[in-house]
């Protein structure tokens, strides 16, 4: 069983969609449980990510491997409709600030926030403060995550930054993009910067972990 | 302000291919994994299936030029650095602003596309960055033959947010090109660009130039555009 369970893990890293969907045509046959098999689905993606992390495969190598993973996570909820998956507690809001409409970095995040058990809010994309504001009023999430790839939105990340330390105040804010880098984010008052949309996972639990251990 | 268009010439599959796979950190076609090189193929064919390119530029003889303005009738260079290019030049004749689309189709497929393959999306997008850059250096290219009929010569291209040029105030000077012009290019008040993959730009015409970019006279050395 566990070889089998190794067998799905692998195909994610190595972003085997067809051998995937083979495990799956035969997976109930081996009597293996769900919650298992998305287990070794998420712990080949951590690979995929950390290979990454250690520039042993690019990018688009990577996004195989999450479109593998979001594939193989379908294809057990059609077999296990009322599976629960062991999720953590913590919700995750995420946006692409107001004025700027570039998404697919922000959509990339959220899959891998997503993929590894947080329950994630995405905002999409032109998200006002007002917006943001609403949303962590109803979900009182444990880090809000902004995008910027225009300089000229920079000033909007700022302000509502300013509003979120105000009225949450301990709600920390990371933030990435292609228009900041780490010193631009601390100075408009982010708590935390992700340098890529691979890195944010990181930045994120250290946030959420700093916040459980202030809080 | 009058505006002519321009036809462009779509590079080779495998071109578009090889600039992808290089912009995606494969330093060579051999280093990239075979199933990586079908993924990039069919999302370089994709793009340029659904490819609606469409460009305008007009030429606006130069008014005036201050320490920090380039002044035509109906556009101005607020940028310290290419005003002083264009003082250095001899006869400054005319600016030549353009707008640059790939049309809305692209920014929809990919928009659809995240759904299905996040990898398809992202080899899309950058497929329509290359493209957006070739159709760019071919309107750079255009201009500048034509100016060279005129006895005239070129600076580089360049766009808001270049050297000392703010985006958000030159892009507003390419907002009044979108809405007298009939490229669907939309610019909103961020100085965003709709569709995504649009580029503006403006090339200075002269006599003759000593220099086409401002980055001899620039002490930003780690600058990464830098020409």
């Amino acid at each position: 069983m566990d070889e089998k369970l190794n067998q799905c893990r692998e195909n994610v890293f190595c972003g085997n969609l067809a051998e995937m969907e083979q495990f799956f045509a035969a997976q109930n046959q081996d009597g293996i449980s769900g919650a298992d098999v998305m287990a070794a689905l998420q712990a080949g993606l951590e690979d995929a990510r950390l290979a990454l992390h250690e520039n042993h495969i690019s990018i688009p190598e990577f996004l195989i491997a999450l479109d593998v993973f979001r594939r193989g996570v379908t294809l057990v909820r059609e077999k296990q409709p009322h599976l629960q998956v062991e999720a953590k507690s913590e919700n995750i809001i995420i946006g692409v600030v107001e004025g700027d409409v570039h998404d697919l970095g922000k959509n990339i995040v959220a899959a891998v926030l997503d993929a590894s058990g947080f329950s994630v809010i995405d905002l999409g994309k032109d998200v006002s403060r007002e917006r943001l504001c609403g949303a962590m009023e109803k979900h009182n999430p444990a880090v809000v995550a902004l995008s910027s790839m225009m300089s000229t939105s920079l000033i909007n990340i700022e302000k509502i930054i300013h509003h979120i330390k105000m009225i949450y105040p301990p709600t920390p804010v990371l933030v990435g993009g292609a228009s900041l880098d780490r010193d631009l984010a601390f100075t408009l008052g982010a708590d935390g910067y992700a340098e890529s949309a691979f890195l944010a996972l990181e930045e994120i639990n250290q946030l959420v972990a700093g916040n459980q251990h202030n809080s | 302000m009058n505006f002519q268009s321009i036809q462009f010439i779509t590079p080779s599959l495998v071109d578009v291919c090889l600039r992808v796979a290089k912009g995606s950190g494969y330093p060579e076609m051999e280093a990239v994994p075979r199933i990586m090189k079908n993924e990039i193929m069919t999302a370089a064919q994709h793009v340029i299936s659904i490819l609606q390119p469409e460009a305008v530029f007009s030429v606006l003889p130069v008014n005036e030029i201050t320490e920090s303005r380039i002044i035509s009738d109906a556009f101005v260079v607020e940028s310290k650095r290419w005003a002083a290019l264009a003082l250095g030049c001899d006869s400054p004749h005319c600016l030549y602003p353009f707008l640059l689309s790939l049309g809305r189709e692209l920014d929809i497929s990919i928009s659809e596309m995240q759904d299905r393959s996040m990898t398809q999306a992202f080899l899309m997008d950058a497929a329509g960055t290359v493209l957006a850059e070739e159709y760019a250096r071919q309107i750079e290219w255009y201009i500048s033959d034509l100016t060279l009929h005129e006895g005239l010569c070129c600076s580089a291209r360049f766009s808001p947010g270049y050297c000392d040029w703010d985006t958000g105030k030159g892009q507003e000077q390419f907002k009044k090109i979108s809405e007298a012009s009939s490229v669907d290019v939309s610019v909103l008040p961020s100085g965003m660009m709709v569709p995504q993959k649009s580029i503006s730009g403006v090339l200075i015409a002269a006599k003759s130039l000593t220099i086409t970019t401002p980055c001899k006279n620039c002490r930003k050395f780690e600058c990464p555009y830098r020409r």
